[in-house]
C-alpha cells in the first residue's frame, strides 16, 4: 500500500501508484477528483466555496486557490502533470455538495453546495475535462476515498450507507 | 477589523462568561421542559482555523443531531445545539411518546420537535445574551440536521470563510443527571459579532 494523505478543507493534493487520497466530512464542500487513467495520477482538491471573486481578497486574506471551486482546478492539473498526468486524458468526479440545513420558507440565494458544483462543472467544462460520474447533493453529509491505482472512488455516509463511483 | 487570532486572553474570558450565562439559562429551560437537573460544563472558548472545523466536536465519525439558527442583529453569530444520537431517542421519548422513533429517520413530528427543543434552548441562551449585554440578538427559525457532527458544524461556518481564517466558538456541554440526555450549546459569532460581543462586555466590565 502506498500513500494515504488526508486532503482538508481549502487543500490539495496529487498521487501516483498505489497510494490513496481521502476528503473526510463533505458537506456543501465539493471533492474534486482528477483521475489520469493512462498514467494512474489522481488529484483532489476539497473545495469549498464558489468563487474566489469575493470579499475576500479585499479583506486581505491570502488567495488559497484550493478553497473555491473557480481556482482548484488548474493548478491541481499542473501538479499532477508534475507526475506525468496529460490533461487530455483526465477525467473528473465529483462528490458533496450537499444543503445540510433547509430553513422553513423560500430561500433567496441557491445553496454554497449548489453554487459549489456549478462551478466546479463550468471549470471543468471549459478546461476539456470529462466528468464520468458523481455523487452530489441531497442533505448528506460525505466521505470519500480516491485510489490512485485505478481511480475508484469510494464514497461514504454516515447513515445512508456507501457506493463505489 | 483584527483576525480572529489576536483576541486577548482577558477578551476570551469576557465571552466565556457570557456563555456561562447563556448556556446556564438554557440548561434552566431544558431542565423545567424535562422535569430532571441538567448539569452544565464550564465553556470552552476556542479559536480554531477554519480548515479544522470538521474535526471538532468528534470530527466526521461522530453522528449527532444539530439544530441550527442564525443570529441577527447587533451581534452576528451562529447558535447550535447539538444532541448525541442517544439523547435523541429519549428527549423524543419525552416529548412524542409515540413508539420506535430512530434518529436516522426522524419523521416530520420528530424532526420538528428536535426544531422546537433547539429553538427553546437557543432563545432561552440569546435572551440571556442579549439582556446582558443590552443588544438585539434576534434568531432565525431553526434548521436540523442529524449526519456526522464535523460537517454539521463546518456548514454552519461555511459563509463566514470568505471573510475569516478563524473561527471562534464558545461551546458549554450539558448532561441530564439520569436521562441519557447530553450534547452541547454553541455559540459562533461573526468576526464583526465577536467584536461587538466584546466592546459590550468592555463597557460592563468597566474597562
Amino acid at each position: 500500500m502506498g500513500h494515504t494523505l488526508k486532503v482538508g478543507m481549502g487543500d490539495m493534493a496529487v498521487l501516483s501508484g498505489d497510494g490513496m487520497l481521502s476528503c473526510h466530512g463533505l458537506g456543501s464542500c465539493v471533492a474534486l477528483a482528477v483521475y489520469d487513467p493512462m498514467a494512474k495520477v489522481a488529484g483532489l482538491a476539497h473545495v469549498m466555496l464558489p468563487t474566489s471573486k469575493s470579499a475576500t481578497r479585499a479583506h486581505g486574506i491570502e488567495l488559497e486557490p484550493g478553497r473555491y471551486a473557480d481556482t482548484a482546478l488548474k493548478p491541481l492539473l499542473e501538479r499532477m502533470a508534475h507526475l506525468g498526468a496529460k490533461k487530455q486524458a483526465c477525467r473528473a468526479k465529483l462528490v458533496g455538495a450537499a444543503t445540510m440545513f433547509r430553513f422553513a420558507g423560500k430561500d433567496p440565494q441557491s445553496s454554497i453546495g449548489d453554487r459549489n458544483l456549478q462551478a466546479v462543472l463550468e471549470s471543468l467544462g471549459s478546461a476539456g475535462i470529462p466528468v464520468l460520474g458523481q455523487v452530489t447533493g441531497g442533505s448528506v453529509g460525505r466521505s470519500m476515498e480516491l485510489y490512485a491505482s485505478d481511480g475508484r472512488i469510494l464514497v461514504t455516509t454516515a447513515l445512508h450507507g456507501a457506493v463505489v463511483l | 477589523m483584527r483576525d480572529l487570532m489576536h483576541l486577548q486572553e482577558i477578551e476570551l474570558d469576557a465571552l466565556r462568561e457570557l456563555g456561562n450565562i447563556g448556556a446556564g439559562n438554557a440548561a434552566t429551560a431544558l431542565s423545567k421542559m424535562l422535569g430532571e437537573p441538567i448539569t452544565i460544563s464550564v465553556p470552552e472558548v476556542k479559536v480554531v482555523p477554519m480548515e479544522a472545523v470538521p474535526e471538532l466536536l468528534g470530527g466526521p465519525d461522530r453522528v449527532m443531531a444539530g439544530i441550527y439558527m442564525k443570529v441577527f442583529g447587533d451581534a452576528p453569530c451562529k447558535l447550535l445545539c447539538f444532541f448525541s444520537e442517544e439523547s435523541v431517542q429519549s428527549l423524543l421519548d419525552l416529548l412524542l411518546p409515540a413508539a420506535g422513533v430512530r434518529p436516522e429517520g426522524l419523521d416530520e413530528n420528530a424532526q420538528s420537535a428536535l426544531k422546537e427543543l433547539g429553538n427553546i434552548l437557543g432563545c432561552a441562551y440569546l435572551n440571556a445574551a442579549a439582556k446582558l449585554l443590552n443588544l438585539s440578538m434576534i434568531p432565525s427559525v431553526p434548521a436540523l440536521a442529524v449526519d456526522m457532527v464535523g460537517v454539521i458544524m463546518s456548514e454552519a461556518v461555511l459563509d463566514m470563510a470568505e471573510n475569516s481564517r478563524h473561527v471562534i466558538f464558545i461551546e458549554a456541554r450539558f448532561e441530564g443527571r439520569s436521562d441519557p440526555v447530553d450534547g452541547s450549546i454553541l455559540l459562533v459569532p461573526e468576526a464583526e459579532g465577536a467584536e461587538a460581543l466584546i466592546a459590550r462586555l468592555h463597557v460592563l466590565t468597566g474597562g
